[in-house]
């Protein structure tokens, strides 16, 4: 099939011109939509980040500390935010209250913690949900607090209450434990006698008891606190450990054991106080200052016994706890498990600014490709111009007007040589017309002749009844015309042979004078009834270098035309024409100059060869100057002297320039 | 009616000589140009059938002499020249008839009759003069109802005179109109042929046609 120049063109140059708004637009395209989207999950992080930042992890429980501001965007509304918070085991946590119904599922997050993804809302319109995985804040269980606490509370504890007499009498129990305390009193029972002293006295056990009272108050806090760290700590033990360490658990149960002691020993030591108002009321009895300074040895000696008791399980506590943080504190980040936030947001603004944009770019394109088809089209139809007015021009030559030709003025450069060969070859193709119209021409005429004769013999022939010598005579007229016809059409075949060059032809060397002797034979008869007189003048070494079979012909045919035209009694000479060439000159040439360049032609006869029965068909001359042409030879004739007619042959000399 | 025929080409020499002579012709032949030229610029020929290629004398050039010439003799070119330009310039030079080889005889025959007709002024191939009908075609004569067997120069001589009729036609016409070269005969042959076509035309109760004038020839008429 054949393709239209101007649909490629047409073709190339929209779609060269379309491909590039259309890849611009896609490239603008897909930044825009990036750089939107970015924006659009960075809000939306940004908005999850407000959430997740506020959720805390303690005491194994995960509690939110969002206030109004946080969940505005998030309660029931035109075009409300969304989120629901899920456990990593897929447990709802929170939610928020726009979701009504709907539910935000969780989803993929193979490639990181994070993940954007778009969804269809609850309440039907477009969106876009971020997916986040995170670690909520994890706020340890006050174990530095508790710890302060025991060092207050041992330092007020070591404040241990002393009374002011043993001080003064007895330097060396100043800074020592309560050994010593216990021999200044006994010193001191048996030197106060006097009675104004035994009233001083007396004031001042009631202010130690009363010291000793708020001591016990400050100890009884003190187990308080024991009792609820261990508790804790024996619940935390049990919740987070994996393994059983039995040596532990017994520490514990013992230390719990001491401090309940304590507890025990201290509730002892405040029932003693309604002893100290039994005493109270006794104090009319003489040895009162005595029972009530024993009361108060008794009450120190048990309060130091609590006190020690305290103090040891304080410090058992201590290292337990200081043990409890070693063995735990690894763990405390594992338990810390993560959440999965999901939050989502209506992106139809988004979408439909995405939207508006494929719409701009698509128009835009579309456009472009509209104006490029429209440019194209013109331009193509505009360059192809010349090349449509071309094959106008060369539709308008036809057979009978070959001898226009194409305007080469208005060509473009590119076209000229396309014009130039055109013109060329209607040269050519006028001047082969011209010589075949010719040549059918004489064709047409050459056996028009004949063929006239034998209609016209034939019909008056078989006009009426005739005697049998004169149908025989009319046969053999007809015989002879069909004959010389046959000649004519043999001749012009080879002619076309000759002329197209279809002969094969084997060159090789021939002696002149032989064949020209053997071609002699059959003219022979008829020169010796014009009584012709017949020179060869060729030397026996000279040859030729050709095809025999057409040199035969040649050769035949200048003896035939030459015995044909040398008058009565005249006379015909063949000579060396140089080592590659032949001449043959016969008398009786009645022929003028401008005749003998004529007889070459195909169908030109001299008038004394009309006339004939069709022997002589005018094919003669022409067959040898084609025939020697084909040899790569020269063919010439010319007049010579009063009514010589020559004609000289001349072959190539190598055989190389008659192959073909 | 003498018929000159210019042609080069032998065989249609002779058919076409064989042809016009069986058909009542007196013909005259030649293969020359010069010699054509001759012969018809000096005989009064009815028709003349000429070709144009011809050695030494081409068949236009022949014709543009014999009508400068004034001889007004009807010519009919018969030619392998079929062109245009060609039948034109044949036409224009003088001819009176353009003919194309190959041809048909019959055709050939017709167009020199129809010229031989025009020439003396008949239209149609049937002459009839008083009780005497002639088919100038098939050469067939009646007189009356009775048809009348002639040989070919009784025959010739009948169409001349016929053609001639009313007229005054002297021995020298006659015999210039149905003798050709080729005819060895001598002038009192004339008289001969009148008599022996008299004798076959002439009917004891009809009307006599051929009349003799005495020094001057004879003519052919239905009432003396």
């Amino acid at each position: 099939m054949n393709h239209s120049l101007k649909t490629r063109l047409l073709i190339g140059t929209v779609v060269g011109m379309a491909a590039i708004p259309l890849i611009i637009g896609a490239i603008i395209y897909s930044i825009v939509n990036r750089s939107l989207l970015d924006s659009f999950d960075k809000n939306l992080h940004s908005s999850s980040k407000n959430l997740y930042s506020r959720v805390h992890q303690q005491n194994g429980r995960i509690h939110a500390e969002w206030d109004a501001a946080n969940l505005s965007n998030y309660q029931i509304g035109q075009h409300p935010d969304y989120f629901q918070l899920y456990t990593n085991d897929g447990q709802v946590v929170a939610r928020s209250p726009s979701l009504g119904q709907g539910t935000l599922s969780p989803i993929d997050m193979s490639q990181g913690n994070l993940a954007y993804q778009n969804l269809t809302l609850p309440n039907g319109q477009n969106g876009r949900l971020i997916c986040l995985e995170f670690l909520p804040h994890f706020d340890p269980d006050n174990d530095e607090e508790e710890n302060g606490d025991f060092f207050e509370n041992e330092e007020e504890m070591n404040a241990f209450p002393k009374p002011k007499h043993d001080r003064r009498d007895n330097d060396e129990h100043d800074e020592d434990d309560e050994d010593d305390e216990d021999e200044d009193d006994e010193d001191e029972d048996e030197r106060n006698t006097n009675e104004d002293r035994a009233e001083d006295h007396l004031e001042e056990l009631d202010r130690e008891f009363r010291e000793f009272s708020n001591y016990h108050e400050i100890l009884a806090e003190r187990i308080d606190y024991l009792a609820g760290v261990m508790h804790r700590l024996a619940e935390r033990e049990k919740a987070q450990k994996n393994d059983q360490n039995i040596a532990r658990d017994l520490l514990i149960q013992r230390v719990g054991e001491e401090v309940k002691l304590a507890s025990l020993s201290l509730n002892e030591l405040e029932n003693r106080h309604e002893e100290w108002e039994r005493l109270e009321e006794k104090h009319d009895e003489g040895d009162f200052i005595d029972r009530k300074e024993a009361f108060i040895e008794g009450f120190k000696k048990q309060t130091k016994t609590v006190t020690a008791l305290i103090q040891g399980a304080t410090r058992a506590l201590r290292n337990l706890m200081k043990e409890h943080r070693q063995l735990f504190s690894h763990l405390k980040n594992q338990r810390q498990e993560p959440l999965i936030l999901i939050v989502a947001r209506e992106s139809t603004e988004l979408q439909s600014q995405l939207r508006l944009l494929q719409i701009l770019l698509l128009s835009g394109a579309l456009a472009t490709v509209l104006l490029a088809f429209g440019v194209g089209y013109t331009v193509v139809n505009r360059g192809l111009r010349p090349l449509n007015q071309l094959a106008k021009e060369i539709e308008g030559i036809h057979s009978r007007s070959l001898g226009e030709r194409i305007e080469l003025a208005g060509l473009p450069v590119e076209m000229l040589p396309v014009g130039e060969r055109l013109n060329q070859l209607l040269d050519r193709l006028q001047e082969a017309f011209q010589r075949e119209r010719r040549f059918s021409a004489d064709v047409a005429h050459e056996l028009r002749t004949p063929i006239a004769g034998l209609l016209s013999l034939i019909e008056v022939t078989a006009m009426r009844k005739r005697k049998e010598e004169e149908y025989k005579e009319t046969l053999d007229d007809c015989f002879e015309i069909s004959q010389g016809m046959q000649k004519v059409v043999s001749s012009l075949l080879l002619l076309d042979k000759l002329e197209t060059r279809q002969i094969p032809m084997v060159p090789q060397s021939c002696s002149s004078r032989e064949l020209i002797e053997k071609s002699w034979v059959a003219f022979s008869e008829q020169a010796q009834t014009k009584e012709l007189q017949f020179t060869n003048h060729i030397a026996p070494t000279h040859s030729l270098d050709a095809d025999p079979e057409i040199l035969r012909m040649v050769i035949s045919n200048l003896l035939s035309n030459a015995v044909e035209h040398t008058d009565h009694r005249g006379s015909l000479e063949i000579s060396e024409r140089g080592p590659h060439g032949l001449s043959f000159r016969n008398s009786g040439c009645q022929l003028s100059q401008v005749s003998v360049e004529r007889v070459f032609d195909r169908f030109w006869r001299g008038d004394c060869a009309r006339g004939q029965t069709g022997q002589h068909s005018g094919l003669g001359l022409a067959l040898v100057q084609r025939a020697i042409s084909a040899l790569g030879g020269q063919v010439e004739a010319r007049l010579s002297g009063k009514d010589g007619f020559v004609i000289e042959i001349i072959l190539p000399p190598t055989r190389t320039n008659a192959s073909w | 009616m003498r018929l000159l025929l210019v042609e080069d080409y032998k065989p249609l020499q002779k058919s076409i000589a064989m042809g016009m002579r069986e058909a009542g012709f007196a013909v005259d032949v030649t293969g020359d140009g010069e010699e054509g030229f001759w012969y018809a610029n000096s005989n009064d020929y009815d028709v003349i059938i000429l070709d144009l290629m011809l050695p030494k004398m081409d068949g236009l050039t022949i014709l543009r002499k014999l009508r400068k010439n004034e001889v007004s003799t009807h010519v009919l070119i018969l030619t392998a020249k079929d062109q245009l330009d060609d039948r034109l310039e044949g036409l224009n030079s003088g001819s009176d008839d353009y003919m194309v080889k190959p041809f048909a005889f019959s055709e050939l025959l017709a167009r020199v009759q129809s010229l031989v007709r025009r020439k003396y002024k008949d239209k149609t191939p049937i002459v009839e003069i008083g009780d005497l009908k002639v088919n100038t075609l098939s050469q067939q004569v009646w007189r009356g109802e009775e048809e009348i067997v002639l040989t070919q120069r009784e025959y010739t001589l009948l169409e001349y005179l016929l053609r001639r009729r009313g007229e005054v036609v002297s021995r020298t016409d006659i015999w210039d109109h149905v003798y050709d070269f080729h005819s060895s005969a001598t002038s009192n042959v004339v008289d001969v042929y009148i008599g022996y076509l008299r004798k076959k035309i002439h009917k004891a109760e009809l009307p006599t046609l051929i009349h003799t004038i005495r020094g001057k020839g004879y003519t052919l008429k239905a009432q003396s």
